[in-house]
This record gives C-alpha cells, sequence and structure tokens, in this order.
C-alpha cells in the first residue's frame, strides 16, 4: 500500500462480458483537484470506466487505487464513504420525495454498512428529537439549496422541476457531503445550452469552493474542453490520447476516431 | 415562482398536527368505560395485534419495498416462543415478550437476508415458500408447538402483581402493544433510516451511489417487522389461552398484506385503521365470516379505484389540500400557486 496522497491510479485496468471486452488495459492518473475529461465514441468504454471507478463494475484484472488504497473490490456505498461520488447520465433523484428530502439523502453515508444502519436505526428509536436528519447537516442542506436557487423548491416534489434543474440538483446532492473525487457520467446530457452553462459555472465554482478531483464524462465536446484540464480519449476500450484539451482535440487518431476517418 | 404567504396556523390545525396520536390512544384508553361488552373487547384486543403486524408490513413493504407475506409466521414464532418461555420455563410474561420479540426479530433478519439473493417478484415467492414451510413445521414440531393440537394451557400474564385476565386487561394490553410498536415504527419511519429505506426501493443503483447499503437496510426493515410481530405473538398467548398453527396460516399473512395496501401500503396510521375496521366488521357481524374474502378483496379494489381517481393521492392527503385549497380561496390576499410552495 503506498501512502495516501488523494490521487486515483488506474493501472491495466480490464473488463470483459463474456467474450465481450469493454476495457481493454487502461492505465490512467487523476491528481487531487484535477478535472480530466473522458471522450470517445459510442461504445469505447466510458462509463465502463465509470462504473470501474465507482465500484458497480468489478474489473476483470488490474488495480485502482486512491488515496494510496486499492478500491476496485469495494462497493459502491463504501467508495460514497471513502470520499468517491458519482452521478449518472440518468437522472436518478427521487421523485416521489421532496428537494430537501433528496438532498438529505446525499448525507446519509453513515448507511453503507450493517453496523452503520444498526446505530442508525438504534438512535432513531432511542434519540430524543427524531427529525429527518440532526440540525446542522438539516441546515447544511438547506443552506446549499439557498445558495444554488433552490431554496423556494426545498418543498416541492423534484417530480415538478424542469429536467434541467433536476441534472443540477442531481450534481447538487452529489456535492453536498464534498467528496474528494466527484465522478460524472454526461452531466449535461438532454439539457439545454443555457442549462448546461448554468451547469458548467456551477460545477466550476464547486470545485474551486470544495477542491475535489472531477472525471467527466461528456459528449458535449467544447463544454468539456471549458471545463477539463487534462482530457482522455477512449476506443474500443483502449486509451487513445491523452494530454490537455487542446492537444487531444486536434489529435489525428482522435478526429479519426470520431468521424471514422 | 409564486410564493405563498404562509397560511395562518390555527390552534385545531397545530392540534392536529401534534396532537392527534395522542388524542386518538386517549380515545381508546376511554373507550372500555363505555363499551362493556366482553367479545367488542376481546375482537378489538385482537385487531390491535393485527394492526401492529399490518404495520410490519408497512415497514417492510411499504418502506423497504420488500413483499413480507410471512408476518403471520413471525407472529407464530414469536407466540410459539413465548407459550414455552412461560410454560416450560417459568419466564414472566414480559421477560418472555422481550425474548420472543428477538427471536421473532431474528427470524426476520434471516428471511430478510435471503432478499439480497433474490429481486423482485420472486420475493414473494420466497416469503410464501417460507410461510408454508413454518406452517408445516407448527404443525409437526410437538414437543414445541403441540403439533395439530395446539399449546394448550398457556398462564395467565402477569405484569406489575396484576394478573391479567379480564376482557378490558386484554384489551389494553394489546393497545399498550400497539402504542408500542407504533412509536418505534414511527421514529424509525421519520428518521434518515425511513429515508434510506424509501430509497432503497424506489432506485437500489442510486442508493449505493448514496453510500447506502441496500442489504443491510432490507434486513433492518424485516427485523423491524419481526420485532412488532414478536410482540403481538406474546399479546396473543395472553389473550387466547391457547395457539395453534392455522392461526399463522399463509392466509393470515396474506390478510395483514391486504390490511396494509387498503390503509395505504406506506402509512402506519392508514394500517391500524384499516386492520381494526377490517378485523371488526367481519368478526362482530358473524354473518359475515364467510364473505370475509369478498370484502377483503372488495375493499383493495376500492381502495385502489379511489387511489387511481385521485391521481395517486391518498384520499386523506386529497381531503386536507382541498380543505387547504378552501381556506385560501377565502382569503383574498393568498394566490395560489400553480405548484404548491412552503418557503423555508
Amino acid at each position: 500500500m503506498s501512502e495516501p496522497d488523494g490521487r486515483l491510479v488506474c493501472t491495466d485496468v480490464k473488463l470483459r462480458f463474456g467474450g465481450i471486452v469493454a476495457l481493454d488495459g487502461v492505465h490512467m492518473t487523476v491528481e487531487p483537484r484535477e478535472v480530466v475529461g473522458i471522450i470517445g465514441p459510442n461504445g469505447s468504454g466510458k462509463t465502463s470506466l465509470i462504473n470501474v471507478l465507482s465500484g458497480y463494475y468489478r474489473p476483470t484484472s488490474g488495480s485502482v487505487v486512491f488515496d494510496g488504497r486499492r478500491i476496485d473490490r469495494h462497493r459502491p456505498q463504501e467508495l460514497r464513504r471513502r470520499g468517491i461520488a458519482r452521478v449518472f447520465q440518468n437522472l436518478r433523484l427521487y421523485n416521489g420525495l421532496t428537494v430537501l428530502e433528496n438532498m438529505e439523502l446525499g448525507l446519509v453515508q453513515d448507511m453503507s454498512s450493517a453496523l452503520g444502519v444498526v446505530r442508525a436505526t438504534c438512535g432513531s428509536i432511542v434519540g430524543r428529537r427524531q427529525t429527518k436528519l440532526r440540525g446542522t447537516a438539516r441546515e447544511r442542506a438547506s443552506a446549499l439549496l439557498s445558495e444554488n436557487g433552490f431554496g423556494a423548491l426545498a418543498a416541492i416534489r423534484v417530480g415538478s422541476l424542469s429536467y434541467g434543474q433536476r441534472k443540477e440538483l442531481e450534481l447538487l446532492r452529489a456535492i453536498i457531503e464534498p467528496p474528494r473525487l466527484l465522478l460524472l457520467d454526461e452531466p449535461t446530457s438532454g439539457v439545454a445550452h443555457s442549462d448546461a452553462d448554468v451547469i458548467k459555472e456551477r460545477l466550476l465554482a464547486w470545485q474551486a469552493q470544495f477542491g475535489f478531483a472531477v472525471v467527466i464524462v461528456e459528449h458535449r465536446l467544447g463544454w468539456l474542453f471549458d471545463v477539463a484540464h487534462r482530457v482522455v480519449a477512449l476506443s474500443s476500450g483502449t486509451l487513445l490520447a491523452e494530454g490537455s484539451p487542446e492537444e487531444v482535440a486536434a489529435d489525428p487518431v482522435v478526429r479519426s476516431a470520431y468521424v471514422g476517418s | 415562482m409564486v410564493t405563498r404567504a404562509q397560511p395562518r396556523r390555527s390552534a385545531a390545525a397545530a392540534l392536529a398536527r401534534h396532537a392527534s396520536d395522542p388524542a386518538a390512544l386517549l380515545l381508546l384508553v376511554l373507550l372500555p368505560l363505555v363499551v362493556q361488552s366482553g367479545f367488542v373487547l376481546r375482537v378489538l384486543s385482537l385487531s390491535w395485534l393485527d394492526a401492529i403486524l399490518a404495520m410490519g408490513v408497512v415497514v417492510s413493504y411499504g418502506y423497504a419495498g420488500i413483499p413480507n407475506m410471512s408476518q403471520g409466521t413471525l407472529y407464530g414464532v414469536g407466540a410459539y416462543a413465548v407459550a414455552n418461555l412461560m410454560s416450560n420455563s417459568g419466564f414472566s410474561f414480559l421477560l418472555s415478550a422481550v425474548i420472543g420479540a428477538v427471536i421473532a426479530a431474528a427470524i426476520g433478519g434471516l428471511l430478510g437476508a435471503t432478499a439480497l439473493r433474490v429481486r423482485g417478484n420472486y420475493w414473494w415467492l420466497v416469503t410464501i415458500a417460507f410461510t408454508q414451510v413454518m406452517f408445516i413445521v407448527f404443525n409437526s414440531w410437538t414437543a414445541v408447538t403441540g403439533g395439530e393440537g395446539g399449546f394448550i394451557g398457556i398462564p395467565l400474564a402477569r405484569i406489575g402483581g396484576m394478573t391479567l385476565q379480564s376482557f378490558r386487561s386484554f384489551y389494553y394490553l394489546g393497545l399498550a402493544a400497539l402504542a408500542i410498536v407504533y412509536v418505534v415504527y414511527r421514529r424509525v419511519c421519520r428518521s434518515r433510516v425511513g429515508s434510506a429505506m424509501i430509497a432503497v426501493r424506489s432506485d437500489e443503483t442510486a442508493a449505493r451511489g448514496l453510500g447506502i447499503s441496500p442489504g443491510a437496510i432490507k434486513i433492518a426493515s424485516m427485523v423491524l417487522a419481526g420485532f412488532g410481530a414478536g410482540i403481538a405473538g406474546a399479546c396473543l398467548d395472553s389473550i387466547t389461552g391457547y395457539i395453534d398453527a392455522q392461526t399463522f396460516s399463509l392466509t393470515f399473512s396474506f390478510n395483514m398484506m391486504l390490511f396494509a395496501i387498503v390503509g395505504g401500503i406506506a402509512s402506519l396510521r392508514g394500517a391500524i385503521i384499516a386492520s381494526v375496521a377490517l378485523t371488526y366488521v367481519t368478526t362482530e357481524v358473524t354473518s359475515l365470516v364467510n364473505y370475509q374474502f369478498f370484502i377483503f378483496g372488495g375493499t383493495v379494489l376500492v381502495a385502489l379505484l379511489v387511489r387511481l381517481y385521485l391521481g395517486g393521492r391518498s384520499p386523506v392527503t386529497e381531503l386536507r389540500r382541498r380543505w387547504r385549497r378552501a381556506r385560501g380561496a377565502g382569503d383574498a390576499t393568498v394566490e395560489e400557486p400553480a405548484v404548491e410552495v412552503v418557503a423555508e
């Protein structure tokens, strides 16, 4: 085990589903506070890589080390506790719950183990006063909502919000307990350009405020190049190119993988 | 976005919000002063136990999303455990009840652990199979359950030097058990554990991403369901003095599921009201016993149709909404928003 350094290091990560190779020996490093974009055509393994990094898939071989510890055998709930948050491509908010309740669910990571659930359950039964969360956490959720324009919407059900607002809210839920590494799978898919710009501004502001590293899979390349410090291009599960947004954008191999010529 | 001015909270509204449970409990405590019929009190005392079981279904199915068709079996586990502890080991009623609740909770937890290996509709089958197997065990394990002849001669419960042998004492025993279990369930459901249960039920993948262990939450919900069922089982021993396997059949578990659904699946109060109303009606009007399932099935159908008509809302929520709207309409300064907004 190496020293805790806040880095994410993928070494020769392979992922196979039967005969299908989703990732074929990916090497990648993400430094603390760095924003790394992952691009590639459909089926290139971008989401598979995010799934490996967030614990939803176990790599067939290779290793993923975060902050000096191997994490490739950990479950998503354990990784969230270790500071790795993930936002899905499709909305995963709870439409039947209110905006505030959805935010509060971003604060329940002490229930990632059986012991944590036992403790929380016993605490809820014998506790003096049981609100949804302890005062400070609820205040933090409310404050974050207010700062980001959701203050007046805290008590309404998420199903009533626009798609763009829900995308933004899902991001907000992921950072309510500030992570050390944020994994975003197509954060602007399906949203209007104006909403995508809002998401970009918010993301950059939060990243500067909380100092987490970000890995973003995104098809909207202009948007991604504005945000990312470094870009990694994948094709057929292998690393095609890596460098600054400008370098990768100018790379003829990447261009060929995208447009097929 | 139009933000509605905070409506004036009347004393009645505040009372309804904070004192409805204690007020209901007070009414129920006073009820035996008016109702003298031993038969009615006995029926009500048994319906309190049904209400406890239906609330267990609300926690495990309504909140955590585990279809629980084993509530009757967990009831039986608690009842047989307490009967043995009191009859054969000479344990006091309260100690036996606690141990019985722990045993039923543990069995519930083990059953919940199997939920980790199956998904969706298969879980219905797992709990149905478990209930059927346990029914055979209850019927066959003569040394512990009395077999087909049932467990006879369970001692009367003694609490604080008082022997419970009147219909009225049974009524209060059941009511006290209901109140305790209701408070426990309500606290859990309103806590972040309750939110985590909803998260697991609604979207397990997202819940894991939020740092919630779905397996632990599912097991916890079944432990809680078992805990209530164990307490109800202890009370059953005390009230009837005799138990047999027929009481804990699949049909009984099915009824508990129906009560929970009629009550609004995620509503503890609804489960209590539905259990008591349906149990009381079908038992009190003895001529209706043969039509029990017709009544239960019809009630479920009507409950579902009403919900459908109200666009998924419960009748209580709808009434509350209309009442608020009517109050708002009476006040010219209040503008009704398209989406209700409550200022933080």
